[in-house]
């Protein structure tokens, strides 16, 4: 798994830099995106969880208590 | 020229001199040419569309239809598209020379809902561009001057709106808050801003930055000419895939009951820990004047809520990216270089982690709600995290280090999009620089009325709107 994201990311780089995209912005880029991926990663998520916040906000809409 | 007018000024004026509403809304387009211009605000105004809507109200009307907001002249944020019988549209570039030329292809369902309320659209206002940037600065649509010191920036992205209203040239105008670009230039510039519930204003129209978070909402100066905003904006949509069909209240029943009985929490943690003392004693010290007026006033600590601010910056990038890849990939040298961080920062992320990232986002919710609003009926924050800063020292793109400080703009903003909630700021004092200084009113799903009248009972203790900026600095 952690090949095919680097392979993924690879390309994705190799696109931005042939956009004109420079050296520095694409590390840059890729460092912030891979600290707060790094955050997602530590969340503990209940997987257990199936729920979507559509699906939750509706059940405060149906609720009918404002106050 | 006449600044500082309400909506119920308009709507009253509109019953007992009619024929008046031609001249008052021409002298809201001249205003914005002028003194909007000035503030470097206003993006385009359309005085013959403006007039032509004048035109229509002085038409009868279908027996039994009220109009609420009836010649109440508006403008918005450039991102809400409108488009004519002849196909044409109003300029819909995103406050993005990415986007130069392109019109609107479909006019927003809140446009056509404050047409249908006899709204008067006088043209569109500045955004950051993309509506992704935190101070307001942006280079090529302009970066609007703050009324009470035009050294100081308005915040963003909604910059051009806080600006606006501010100034007294409309009574109030449409932002949109993904990570709190409506709070933040409504704070910046002392006005009421609302910033919805996720679902209850459609987005349908409205020039998109990221479908899981944003929402559109009114900056105003006074909380009951948001709350009439509101009422005609709030309401299902079979279009936006967000939108939850709910009960719409009119939001300006109960608006002076006061806070008895209201409980209110301080979130002292993270958000008044992670702001200066300067914007925090003022939150609590609001806090302190809730409970004097009959509020019950608890400590509240939201467990977890750190993580929120990162998780949002990301799935904001996430879906920016999505939204706006092809264009930055055919032309990057178009855009800012801060925008152009900001959306390569989602660029990497996978499917995968898209979907983590969702389902986060839901766990999250889903633990922290019941036990939060268990307790309290809503908590209060800050807005800015820090003293509003001048337009030179938060120019990212001039200052390269000022980056750090200005990513921490959206520290008490960010998580309650994260969370999906409303959240309702105004104003409560000034600053030492004379900038004004704002409380943020956060509450459950669909509180809004409830916002809306603990605002107002706030608006009435510190009467924020009995000083106005010296606009004369504008010639």
């Amino acid at each position: 798994m952690a090949e095919k994201d680097d392979g993924r990311r690879q390309i994705i780089c190799d696109e931005l830099r042939q956009a004109g995209i420079s050296d520095a912005q694409v590390n840059l880029a890729l460092e912030t995106s891979g600290t707060l991926l790094e955050q997602l990663a530590s969340y503990p998520l209940d997987e257990q969880h199936k729920r979507t916040v559509r699906e939750i906000f509706m059940q405060y809409a149906q609720v009918g208590d404002r106050t | 020229m006449s600044l500082y007018l309400s909506v119920d000024f308009y709507k009253h004026a509109a019953q007992t001199h009619p024929d008046g509403t031609g001249k008052r809304v021409l002298e809201v387009t001249d205003a914005l040419n002028q003194l909007g211009r000035k503030l470097d605000a206003v993006r385009f105004t359309d005085e013959a569309f403006a007039q032509e809507q004048v035109t229509q109200l002085s038409q009868p009307q279908q027996p039994g239809k009220t109009l609420p907001l009836k010649a109440v002249p508006l403008a918005h944020k450039e991102l809400y598209g409108r488009t004519f019988k002849d196909g044409s549209g109003w300029p819909y570039e995103g406050g993005s020379k990415t986007y130069e030329g392109q019109t609107a292809s479909r006019t927003a369902t809140v446009i056509d809902k404050l047409d249908s309320a006899g709204a008067i659209d006088c043209g569109r206002l500045v955004s950051v561009e993309y509506a992704l940037g935190v101070t307001g600065h942006n280079a090529y649509a302009g970066t609007p001057k703050n009324p009470w010191n035009p050294a100081y920036i308005c915040g963003g992205s909604s910059s051009g709106s806080g600006a606006v209203v501010a100034a007294g040239i409309v009574p109030a105008a449409l932002g949109s808050d993904t990570g709190g670009s409506i709070r933040l230039p409504a704070a910046a510039c002392g006005l009421v801003g609302v910033k919805p519930t996720q679902g209850l204003v459609s987005r349908t129209g409205v020039f998109a930055l990221s479908n899981a978070l944003d929402t559109v909402g009114p900056l105003s100066r006074s909380v009951r000419d948001s709350a009439q905003c509101l009422s005609v904006l709030a309401g299902y949509d079979a279009q936006d895939n967000q939108s939850i069909n709910t009960e719409q209240p009119d939001y300006l029943n109960g608006l002076e009951d006061g806070l008895e009985g209201i409980r209110i929490g301080l979130a002292e943690r993270y958000f008044l820990t992670g702001s200066t003392a300067e914007v925090a004693d003022p939150v609590a010290s609001c806090f302190e004047r809730c409970a004097q007026l009959g509020a019950i006033c608890h400590d509240l600590v939201i467990e977890g809520i750190e993580a929120t601010n990162p998780l949002n910056v990301l799935l904001i990038a996430t879906e920016a990216a999505h939204v706006h890849k092809k264009t930055i990939l055919d032309r990057p040298e178009l855009l800012n270089d801060q925008t152009l961080m900001r959306v390569l920062t989602g660029i990497f992320t996978s499917d995968g982690n898209y979907r983590r990232l969702q389902a986060c986002r839901a766990d999250f919710i889903a633990r922290t709600l019941p036990d939060l609003f268990d307790k309290v009926d809503l908590f209060m924050a800050p807005v800015w995290p820090f003293a509003l800063p001048t337009i030179k020292d938060s120019d990212v793109g001039a200052n390269p280090e000022a980056a750090p400080l200005m990513q921490r703009i959206g520290h008490n903003t960010r998580p309650v999009n994260f969370l999906g909630l409303p959240a309702i700021c105004l104003p409560i004092g000034f600053d030492a620089n004379g900038l004004p200084l704002s409380v943020q009113l956060v509450g459950k799903p669909f509180s809004e009325a409830i916002l809306l009248r603990v605002a107002r009972a706030i608006e009435r203790e510190y009467d924020f709107w009995s000083h106005r900026p010296d606009l004369s600095v504008f010639g």
